[in-house]
């Protein structure tokens, strides 16, 4: 399901499953209130500043940090590898498969894996492949994609997951939360414990020291890179910080703008495999930077700021657009606000129609982001862009030049608020399908018995 | 490495012309006095639902251990625990331990973590249902910054903030706990000096664990990382080119403390060899010198 | 001090009522108001569909109408906020275009911030005494041109209670060409509106299209409250004073 058929399934999910919405918007707003009052405890402004700089410096020299990342990577005895797409990520990892006899895998929660469809090559590899984040398990097991980018299953109500665990795991009807989580540590733990191969994202990578650094709240990450004897993480190349000390700013950043939380439960901090004398940990540690369309988006001086995204999925639990249908009818693996920018910035703005046209330009979006990401400026780039390119549907193009050239001539306004008094009914008219999309779900619009511009000839000379 | 230098292109393309923006320097926080940071760090701790005790004295840790034993069997203990802060329970691998007990390398206030380290192994800070995690109140900082700071120059292939026991609310959004990590996590804070906790001279082993993480020298200047510490052995890792490693036996110290006590001479190496033996005992004499023996 | 009403398209079409209401009490603090009658359309729903030429050409067509008037004064935020935030952007790079723009953005004032900030006025009269009334921020006027105190403010001080509302400062779900391009999306975001409507004797924006978005769904759900202008309530405020 691409993004071109965001009109479609954003109606079909509205009109036969209004329950995603209730379960969406209760979960999103929870988030937001969440969020809200932990901004409210810390110089929020002053650190949204430094986070937003500092990522734009990063940005601006992405070469210097990459390579001085990958140097320190090296030293510590991680081998670095490079991806500009899937087929690169799904060959490095098909080797490590093979040279290490991977058999089972577990994935920690991670969007640019979800990018890459390493899923679907795993199991095409014949390696036995499990979500370890709850939220993620539970999508596995309805096989579905996540619907927001930090609660990827806040689509599902307490019943979908009961009637899903009781078929899969065999747990009661009406067991409890705990009972479920319950059934889903009991059946991951086995996994974790068998597992070869453990896959992660990476929240973050600090040039100067080569540290990996993943945030979560239910220990799944640090079990993927702790147990398997092997651990691969894909890296998003505008990832990368400069400092292991601007690390104090952006886990505390992510946390209250992801959930509220004054950091995320569980923070690794990586630096390479095993050493000499330690108990345990994996003998082989593999990093992967992953490009997928990032450096076309560097390359876009205005639309380059979407880099600095830190997914904390923030702008998701403002935007009242997602809040109505969730991530999936986006038909991208980033939704909402960030994923309306995100997708023509990486895709190209073909592809990626319409989601920039998602959106009501609220602002709410930009107004929580923690790292200043201009959203609906970005919106708005995008749209003029792809009216430019001719992306738009003719008829759209004819329809606007036809409206300007009417209200560059006062004349002609005044005769087309003339022409829909005579014939009222235009406006309720279910044939036209401009109106028709109005009058559909809205009564009819009643303009005024006369326009303002009628009265004012009456009243302009009053005292 | 063709895809490497494709993406550096790409990225120098992009980049070309492009004027380097500015990196802000690290804001700082505020600083705290001891008792704000405890009292902080406790707050937040006990708010993601661990639970936070200041201990006084070792008898108070050891009631706090207790209580934390209490409906376990069995219990898997960080080599960076010294003897009296170990459980009375019979030990078992992590993925058995029914509690786990930790030392962290450090503490943060305004996140209410405790950092913990990869060198005494990371299964037994996961896999438990139950995890204590001792701290010295002097390894506390008030803020994430001071922590990362202090803690930069550890070894260890991995470090972790714990901030709280396992969650989740992906099930309806109800907070559940414990869902992969552990379900508990008791924080014992450690306002004392453990060798100053009795009359008694403290024992050589118990002392031990407080150099874990620090670098000595040798007499001759030669510095060394104390790697790890546990009942049978210190092991040291030299710093110079390669770094080799070297295991001091704890039997083999506590025969030269109890020889320094007897008033033996024991000012260099030499006479240390001399005394009892030559167990690396260029590093052993350096850690009796760090701890007073000699 | 020579102010110039702009009326704004769908005031001019649909809130009539609430364009008289201006033009009384603009003049009832002793302004001198005219409308000037070339005026027609801002340009938004070109803007914001990106179709930037043709909003350039009503842009050019309104900065004309409006040359040579002290303030600009717009009985709307989103359409407030396309001559203050947006026409500078338009016509950036522009030269002696962007000079105009930045001119008649300084110029132009959202009705409710023009009584409080220019005139300096915070109390309008009396004439609200006892009237229990739901605000809804529109999200231009709210965001981008930060007009979230005056209005409450003027309401409160001429004796209205604001009803708590959780919802107040969510979008509508109206967003011009958002309400015909994704309508079930649209109205979604109106029944969220509606549903946490708290009981109220009317329902208050400075948008008119907000309220026309809002009055349509609630009429089609059978559950209407009456929708007003903010200049009405403004002008009944002063009123009765």
């Amino acid at each position: 399901m691409p993004p071109r058929a965001y009109p479609k399934e954003s109606q079909a999910l509205l009109e036969a499953r209004p329950e995603v919405r209730e379960s969406v918007t209760k979960a999103a707003l929870h988030f937001d209130k969440n969020r809200a009052r932990a901004y409210g405890e810390v110089p929020i402004e002053a650190w949204r500043d430094f986070a937003a700089q500092t990522k734009e410096h990063v940005l601006s020299r992405l070469d210097r940090y990459l390579e001085e990342a990958e140097a320190r990577l090296v030293e510590k005895g991680v081998t670095v590898h490079y991806a500009e797409g899937p087929e690169d990520a799904h060959r490095i990892l098909g080797e490590i498969v093979r040279k290490e006899g991977v058999r089972l895998a577990v994935r920690a929660k991670s969007m640019l894996t979800e990018e890459l469809g390493i899923n679907a090559f795993l199991a095409s590899q014949g390696v036995e492949v499990w979500e370890t984040d709850l939220g993620e398990f539970i999508i596995q097991l309805a096989e579905e994609p996540p619907s927001h980018i930090v609660g990827p299953a806040i689509h599902k109500s307490l019943e979908e997951i009961r009637a899903l665990f009781a078929e899969h795991l065999g747990t009661p009807e009406d067991a409890a939360p705990e009972e479920l989580a319950a059934a889903a540590r009991r059946f991951l733990r086995e996994r974790f414990l068998k597992a070869d191969l453990g896959i992660s994202g990476g929240n973050f990578l600090v040039a100067e020291s080569g540290t990996l650094v993943l945030v979560e709240n239910e220990g799944n990450i640090r079990l993927s890179t702790s147990l398997p004897r092997v651990h691969v993480a894909f890296v998003g190349i505008e990832k990368l910080l400069p400092r292991f000390e601007d690390l104090s700013v952006f886990l505390q950043l992510l946390a209250r703008a992801a959930t509220g939380q004054p950091i995320g439960t569980f923070v690794s901090l990586i630096e390479g495999p095993r050493r000499p004398g330690e108990p345990d940990g994996p003998e082989a540690l593999h990093v992967v930077f992953v490009d997928n369309g990032r450096t076309a988006a560097l390359a876009d001086e205005r639309a380059h700021v979407v880099l600095r995204c830190i997914r904390c999925g923030a702008c998701l639990n403002a935007c009242p657009v997602y809040r109505q249908t969730g991530g999936h009818p986006f038909g991208f693996v980033y939704s909402g606000p960030i994923g309306e920018v995100l997708a023509p910035a990486l895709l190209g703005p073909k592809e990626a129609y319409p989601l920039y046209h998602a959106s009501t330009l609220c602002g709410a979006c930009a107004e929580v982001c923690p790292v200043r990401i201009p959203i609906p400026k970005l919106l708005l780039y995008w749209r003029e862009r792809a009216a430019r390119e001719g992306l738009l549907l003719p008829f759209e193009k004819s329809l606007v030049r036809a409206y300007a050239e009417a209200m560059v001539r006062p004349s002609a306004y005044r005769l087309a608020s003339k022409a829909m008094r005579l014939f009222p009914g235009v406006l309720k008219s279910e044939t036209l399908p401009l109106v028709r999309a109005w009058t559909r779900l809205r009564a009819g619009l009643e303009p005024s018995p006369r326009p303002f511009h009628e009265l004012w000839e009456e009243i302009k000379d009053e005292g | 490495m063709k895809a490497r230098e494709r993406i550096l292109a790409r990225v120098r393309r992009a980049l070309a012309g492009r004027p380097e923006a500015a990196l802000p320097s690290v804001p700082e926080g505020a600083a705290l006095s001891k008792e704000e940071a405890f009292e902080l760090f406790k707050t937040r701790l006990s708010a993601a639902g661990a639970r936070v005790e200041r201990l006084k004295a070792l008898e108070e840790a050891r009631g706090f251990l207790k209580e934390a034993e209490a409906g376990a069997r069995t219990a898997w203990v960080s080599p960076l625990v010294p003897g009296p802060l170990r459980p009375r329970l019979p030990e078992a691998p992590p993925e058995e331990a029914e509690l786990g007990v930790s030392r962290a390398v450090a503490g943060v206030a305004e996140t209410g973590s405790v950092v913990l380290s990869s060198r005494e192994g990371r299964r037994g800070q996961l896999l438990v249902p139950r995890h204590l995690v001792w701290l010295l109140e002097d390894d506390l900082y008030g803020t994430v910054l001071e922590a990362l700071r202090a803690v930069r120059s550890e070894n260890a292939a991995a470090l972790a903030l714990h901030s709280g026991p396992s969650k989740s609310a992906d099930i309806g959004q109800i907070m559940v706990k414990g869902v992969h990590g552990p379900g508990e996590l008791w924080v014992g804070v450690l306002a004392f000096r453990l060798e100053a906790a009795g009359d008694e001279p403290p024992e050589l082993r118990d002392t031990l664990f407080q150099l874990v993480g620090r670098t000595l020298k040798t007499k001759r200047g030669e510095p060394f990382l104390v790697e790890m510490v546990n009942d049978r052995v210190v092991r040291v890792r030299t710093r110079g080119g390669a770094g080799k490693t070297l295991e001091v036996p704890v039997p083999y110290l506590e025969r030269a403390a109890q020889r320094a006590r007897e008033g033996a001479d024991l000012s260099g190496p030499s006479r240390l060899r001399k005394e009892v033996g030559d167990r690396a005992a260029a590093y052993a004499w350096a850690i009796l010198h760090a701890l007073g023996y000699v | 001090m020579k102010v110039a009403l702009f009326a704004t398209c769908l005031l001019d079409q649909f809130f009539a009522g609430a364009g008289v209401a201006t033009v009384r009490l603009l003049r009832s603090l002793g302004v001198e108001v005219d409308f000037p009658r070339a005026q027609t359309c801002c340009g938004q729903p070109a803007f914001n569909a990106g179709h930037w030429d043709e909003a350039r050409k009503m842009a050019r067509h309104t900065m004309a109408v409006f040359e040579g008037y002290d303030y600009v004064v717009l009985p709307s935020g989103s359409c407030g906020s396309m001559l203050k935030v947006h026409y500078p952007e338009l016509f950036e790079g522009l030269g002696e275009e962007y000079q105009r723009a930045v001119d008649l953005a300084e110029r132009t004032y959202e009705l409710s911030q023009f009584i409080v900030r220019v005139l300096g006025v915070e109390k309008l009269g009396d004439g609200l005494k006892g009237r229990a009334l739901a605000y809804h921020h529109g999200c231009h006027a709210l965001r981008e041109l930060g007009a979230e105190k005056e209005p409450i403010l003027l309401l409160e001080n001429a004796g209205a209670r604001i009803v708590p509302w959780e919802a107040d400062r969510e979008c509508c779900g109206f967003g011009g060409v958002f309400s015909v391009k994704l309508p079930h999306v649209s109205v979604a975001m109106a029944d969220r509106k509606i549903d946490t409507l708290p009981e109220a004797e009317a329902l208050v924006s400075t948008d008119a299209g907000c309220l026309l978005h809002l009055a349509g769904r609630m009429k089609r759900r059978g559950k209407p409250i009456p929708i007003r202008h903010l200049a009405e309530l403004l002008w009944e405020a002063r009123n009765a004073a």
